[in-house]
């Protein structure tokens, strides 16, 4: 589905033992915010971080974009809010200028997803979708071409692959981020070695 | 809309810049003959004169990898590498394509690979003027380019 499922497979969301880290560490989350112990109580969020992921291979290999992405903002939504326990997207201190950008994109991904009958235009009232645009359009040529669609009026290409690609893109860079951002906290639920191999990007020097 | 009249064309960060469009590999049909009629994507600034880089995969050119945020030009920085589909395409062994128009006629560059420079290296190296728009903390990403004949 236009380089979703292969990108798919070099994001954190391909890397299995990450996946299932990141499923402990929501569901662990859940349970301090419940106050309950979490061994005694299985399946203790209504979705989860693993099976969001699988659903998220899923719709990308049946090549259905629009649920691939609604997969997506969920699954970050999961993630991000778990800390909070709320609707409450994390805002960690000290955070990267990239990290934070990331997570606004993906909150505003999330309510276009989630909050589909928002049209009002009013000033200061801006539906979800057009808060999107300029990001879109900074992203590459296909993925500002459906931009330009949003922006004439056809808001259901949001439902396009180019979208899916660049919410996943958001979502690896705010997962990858994250981890380090926990470790650094001394919160952390991946080892050293797991959150080098998410946060350092490995770019050989000039 | 005409070209000047998008401020993604005014906004230079360089003399050396070029302005254009990224490209995912497997749309590279879809690359017209003619510029978009929106705002480029993407913007780079080769290490050379333009007129001086060569086409042919032999010729390997560097360049400084420029990014939009808030409608001005940023030199992307390596905490940016994932959230952008050409730079994490390149750990995934995708060759983004860079498209331009701005000599008057199509300019096709293969993303071979990235790479990371210091802020201090990549000011000296590609010119004082990018100061006020690259991350001092941390390291920049420069591009390596082949020029489609």
């Amino acid at each position: 589905m236009h380089g979703v499922s292969g990108r798919l497979r070099t994001t954190w969301l391909g890397m299995p033992p990450l996946v299932q880290e990141y499923h402990r560490w929501c569901e662990r989350q859940a349970a301090d915010h419940r106050g309950v112990t979490l061994g005694l109580h299985h399946g203790i969020t209504a979705w989860s971080a693993q099976f969001l992921a699988s659903e998220v291979e899923r719709f990308a290999d049946e090549r259905r974009p629009l649920w691939c992405t609604a997969a997506l903002a969920n699954l970050a939504e999961l993630v991000f809010c778990a800390d909070a326990g709320s609707l409450n997207w994390a805002t960690p201190a000290g955070a990267d200028p990239q990290f934070t950008r990331d997570i606004e994109v993906l909150k505003t991904a999330r309510n276009v997803c989630f909050h589909p009958a928002f049209n009002r235009t009013a000033p200061g009232n801006t539906p979800h979708i057009l808060q999107l645009l300029d990001e879109l359009k900074a992203a590459d040529a296909e993925t500002a071409r459906v931009a330009q669609e949003i922006e004439r009026g056809w808001w259901s290409a949001f439902g396009r692959a180019e979208i899916t690609l660049f919410v996943l893109n958001r979502l690896d860079s705010a997962g990858r981020a994250y981890a380090a951002i926990l470790r650094g906290q001394q919160r952390a639920f991946l080892s050293q070695d797991q959150t080098d191999a998410l946060s350092r990007y490995r770019l050989r020097r000039a | 809309m005409t070209a000047a009249a998008i401020p993604e064309f005014e906004d230079r960060v360089s003399p050396r810049q070029i302005n254009g469009y990224w490209f995912a590999p497997w749309s590279e049909k879809d690359i017209g003959v003619d510029r978009p009629d929106y705002a480029p994507t993407g913007a780079i600034i080769p290490e050379t004169e333009f007129e001086r880089i060569l086409p042919g995969p032999e010729f390997q050119i560097l360049a400084l990898d420029l990014v939009r945020v808030d409608h001005k030009w940023w030199v992307l920085s390596e905490s940016g590498v994932w959230t952008y589909s050409h730079s994490a395409g390149a750990f995934s062994n995708e060759h983004w394509l860079f498209v331009d128009w701005e000599s008057g006629r199509k300019r096709i560059f293969r993303l071979e690979a990235i790479k990371g420079v210091e802020p201090a290296r990549a000011i000296n190296e590609f010119g004082a003027e990018i100061r006020d728009r690259i991350r001092l903390d941390r390291d920049a990403v420069e591009l390596v380019l082949t020029r489609d004949p």
